[in-house]
């Protein structure tokens, strides 16, 4: 006979691969996860302590009686021969040695044990075990209880903690900066107000050489930590966000733009979107170069390679980007749940709904949304941009797009004509 | 009424220090006409019957949301042990079995026979099923049940929960761990219950007489649902209510389109939690000296990006050293951008140095101030003299050299932690403890009217009698300028008038 117990996000048993957590009561629930996780012998005083301590003898003997009935009685419908639990003497019982206990939380111990671990092991890890222990399990009146499932819910989140900690260490000394950056993308959402989580995925994007992606970081910690606790950054943060604040700059002063673009003022003023139009090739490519290394704003680039956006729509790129870019932030689970819908077929206008909706709520730090090569990007982005502009919600994107007029379409042509005769739309030909 | 005369009234305009024989006449919610009694003629009159008229009272600093959950909060202020406390949310369950959580307010283990607060067994003997949270005085503890503690997912590195010997939680959380107990309980109290209590706050509001109030709201003390909540559901209510959200995000503030921030920025704390920044220690508290929670460059960076987004900032600064450092920080920035009439403006402004008092109006810098603190703090044994002992604390709310050096000082209340009463705040002003900080009675007024409305940059609209202001009035039933200075408190609110409206009469009621 095997039990399956899952300890991890909500509860769940399954006997011989059938689930039967629904046929448990709540306290038969509590004393199967309480026995299963040590699997001892334990003393039926206990177990009344544990689960009824506010009831007179009496009736706690008899709540305990009508659990363990309930116990039995859901794994025989399994074994009508199986006593999963033994009467050790008249007052101690224990589970059946034969039983095979299963925890999801072993698992987790025996993944971090391991020498070398895959992406997708790694990625299924954060996904199971990333919730909490026994989550919403509470049995009100079970005072004692409650105190040991919160005992071993922080236990088990430090465990988790530290063990994912030291796997993204050991990713980074791989160089697996991106799967390191996982890791701490996801611890940040378990101990948001930790400092150096954050300083170690800015050093991180550094090293994967995302500057910009770095000092947006420091910008989110200075962000979450004054907006929740009123608390100020730390020298070593504010040092480290300094020296390579300090090296975008010098890069930056390195070459002057051939365009000769003022970004100072195109990125400060108010202008929802500035589209620089070309006919030159090189123009494109210096103009890539020369943002970015002025550029210190958190940033979504698309465009950056023709053919990119194949096999899905331009706009679903755009939504992973963003999604990427404000990783972290528990509000980007709605963008996750629409960029999901990228295999289905889904009208434009619903999806271009849905997403303004999104991004009207999505109010955070201003982003820059940098388009190198329009020609690369699909009718239906264009139409996007247009719609989102028109809907009025993208206060904190400002787009910037490059556009060889050697390329021109149609659908190209009429959105630079329509966009060329608004207020907060700055067209500049070089 | 689209048209009407106001007469047989004492008005006092605010303009001159003087009470007149006028007759004031309001077309579609504005003053159009004011004149000496007999030259307008109107078909419609409203007769004041030789009452007071004032311009409405405006409140510059209320915490409008958390006045609303109050209503629903258990005053635990006066409870003498933890059976009280116990008996207490029993009779709030059965007098209301539909509730779904319990809020209890203002409690302190120092008035209790025990000594100590409460533990979660304890609050689960009468509530294990439903929420409680129970905020001390100064929000510094919260103390919650079981059900809420298994609800929290404090952040890993937020080690401020209490334990008891057995290293189980006590259900009592300090400092940050209590900010997020507190989220967590503004994060539950439901939307349909908070519209519920604004009602009954909106009407202690106007019986006060405010017509205008600035709210100040969200940020890590309270919740920013509230703002989203105020911008959702002020234009119901016939008063103008301005939110100062207490954010330092500034996109966020744009975002919303308000055109002011802070409040609640917390440059250093309050004397009642000994995190007021001052330069001698607190005389209960040997070598604390309280908390500076912004570097001199942080708060600079702050106001700097304010002036360069054109948002009007208020931060709160209460201790000497708290305010100098904050004065000092207006000054940097101002040396970078030509001065304009910004208005910018100091909140609370408890403890100046003397010498601090004319840099503020050097600057332009607008004060919001709350005299009723003087009358609920001050005495023997009272908070300011426990704090910062006799002689200091004479030095608390220095209204007269304020004044005296030419500073606008905006009046508030401080609601909910003390009464949204505009009138209580003039009466403290007057009667201030020490006699040499002393307001005259149409200097307190001022700060609740032309003052108030000089820091909300609406001087051109509120404020004073005149033509071509809003119609926004408070009738009282004495001259306030005439009035023994003890007996200011006793004047009544006879109406209230927004935009030319009865919004509430004390005939009425």
């Amino acid at each position: 006979m095997k039990l399956y117990v899952k300890y991890i996000g909500r509860v769940g048993f399954h006997v011989n691969g059938e689930g039967v957590t629904e046929q448990l009561s709540e306290k038969a629930k509590g004393i199967l996860l309480y026995m299963a996780l040590n699997n001892k012998e334990y003393h039926r005083n206990q177990l009344k302590q544990l689960f009824w301590c506010d009831f007179n003898e009496a009736s706690a003997n008899r709540n305990l009686r009508h659990a363990i009935w309930n116990i039995r009685k859901v794994f025989r419908t399994v074994d009508a021969n199986f006593d999963v639990l033994i009467n050790v003497s008249k007052s101690v019982i224990k589970l059946n040695h034969s039983l095979v206990i299963e925890r999801d939380i072993d698992y987790f111990d025996q993944l971090m044990k391991r020498e070398s671990i895959s992406e997708v092991e790694m990625n299924s890890c954060l996904e199971d075990f990333g919730q909490d222990f026994l989550e919403n399990f509470f049995i009100s009146d079970s005072q004692d209880f409650n105190n040991w499932v919160y005992y071993e819910r922080e236990s088990f989140r430090r465990k988790y903690f530290n063990h994912l900690l030291s796997l993204a260490k050991r990713f980074m000394g791989e160089e697996k900066y991106n799967m390191a950056l996982k890791i701490l993308n996801n611890l940040i959402l378990l101990d948001s107000y930790n400092e150096s989580l954050y300083l170690m995925i800015m050093k991180l994007h550094v090293k994967n050489g995302n500057k910009s992606f770095a000092l947006h970081t420091y910008k989110e910690a200075k962000r979450v930590l004054r907006e929740e606790l009123n608390l100020g950054l730390s020298k070593e943060m504010k040092v480290y966000y300094q020296v390579i604040s300090k090296r975008v700059n010098e890069k930056s002063d390195l070459k002057s733009n051939q365009l000769n673009l003022d970004f100072n003022r195109i990125i400060n003023s108010d202008n929802k979107m500035t589209i620089i139009i070309t006919d030159q090739m090189n123009n494109i490519n210096q103009f890539k170069y020369d943002f970015l290394s002025f550029n210190q704003r958190p940033l979504i680039e698309l465009s950056k390679i023709p053919g990119r956006r194949l096999p899905y729509e331009g706009v679903f790129e755009f939504i992973d980007e963003y999604a990427h870019l404000f990783q972290g932030d528990i509000a980007i689970q709605a963008l996750n749940d629409i960029s999901a819908m990228k295999t289905q077929h889904i009208d434009a206008l619903v999806l271009f709904n849905q997403l303004s909706d999104f991004l009207k709520k999505h109010q955070r730090e201003k982003i820059i949304v940098v388009i190198y090569n329009l020609a690369y990007m699909d009718d239906k982005f264009i139409d996007f941009v247009s719609y989102i502009y028109r809907k009025d919600s993208c206060h904190n994107i400002q787009f910037l797009i490059a556009y060889n007029k050697n390329w021109e379409t149609s659908r190209i042509k009429f959105f630079i004509d329509a966009m060329g005769i608004m207020d907060d739309i700055n067209i500049i030909e070089g | 009424m689209d048209l009407y005369l106001i007469k047989n009234c004492q008005v006092i305009d605010m303009v001159t220090e003087q009470t007149q024989q006028k007759e004031i006449l309001v077309e579609k919610g504005v003053i159009k006409k004011i004149e000496s009694p007999g030259i307008i003629h109107c078909e419609k009159t409203y007769d004041l019957k030789g009452k007071t008229i004032l311009p409405g009272f405006i409140d510059s600093h209320m915490h409008l949301i958390p006045s609303c959950i109050d209503q629903y909060a258990i005053n635990l202020e006066n409870a003498k042990s933890i059976e009280e406390i116990l008996e207490l949310i029993k009779i709030e369950r059965e007098r209301n079995p539909e509730t779904n959580m319990i809020i209890g307010s203002r409690l302190t283990e120092f008035s209790l026979k025990e000594k100590r607060l409460p533990t979660k067994e304890e609050l689960d003997r009468v509530a294990k099923d439903i929420p409680v949270f129970l905020s001390s005085i100064e929000f510094h503890t919260v103390t919650v049940n079981s059900y809420v503690l298994h609800q929290l997912n404090l952040p890993l590195s937020l080690e401020k929960i209490i334990r008891d010997e057995n290293n189980h939680p006590t259900g009592q959380m300090v400092n940050n761990a209590s900010i997020i107990a507190r989220k967590k309980m503004y994060e539950m109290f439901s939307e349909k219950n908070l519209k519920q209590a604004f009602e009954k706050v909106y009407q202690n509001i106007i019986k006060n007489g405010i017509t205008s109030l600035i709210a100040i709201e969200g940020g890590f003390l309270f919740h920013n649902k509230h703002v989203d909540f105020l911008v959702k559901n002020k234009l119901d209510y016939p008063i103008d209510i301005d939110i100062l959200f207490s954010t330092t995000d500034v996109n966020k503030v744009k975002v919303l389109g308000l055109n002011k921030i802070g409040g609640d920025i917390f440059l250093d704390g309050s004397f009642r939690s000994r995190n007021a920044k001052i330069s001698e220690s607190y005389s209960d508290a040997p070598g604390e000296t309280g908390k500076l929670f912004f570097s001199q460059e942080e708060i600079e960076d702050l106001i700097e990006t304010c002036i360069l987004e054109n948002l009007q900032i208020s931060v709160h600064a209460v201790g000497n050293v708290g305010i100098k450092t904050l004065i000092d920080a207006y000054e940097n920035v101002y040396k970078k951008y030509p001065k304009k009439d910004y208005r910018h403006k100091i909140e609370h402004f408890e403890l100046p140095n003397e010498e601090d008092i004319p840099r503020v109006k050097k600057l332009g810098l607008v004060l919001t101030m709350h005299p009723s603190y003087e009358h609920f703090f001050r005495g023997e044994g009272g908070m300011y003299d426990q704090r910062l002992g006799k002689e200091r604390s004479l030095k608390t709310n220095p209204l007269r050299q304020i004044f005296d050096a030419g500073i606008t000082v905006a009046g508030g209340s401080d609601s909910h932690i003390l009464p949204a009463n505009p009138l209580l705040g003039v009466h403290s002003a007057v009667n201030h403890p020490n006699i040499n900080s002393r307001l005259t009675t149409f200097e307190a007024l001022k700060m609740y009217t032309i003052n108030g409305a000089y820091g909300n940059r609406e001087e051109h609209l509120k404020g004073t009698i005149q033509e071509g202001k809003m119609a926004d009035f408070v009738v009282l039933s004495d001259n306030p300028l005439t009035s023994n200075s003890n007996e200011l408190i006793n004047i009544s609110i006879e109406q209230t008038i927004k935009n030319g409206i009865v919004i509430f009469s004390k005939d009425d009621q």
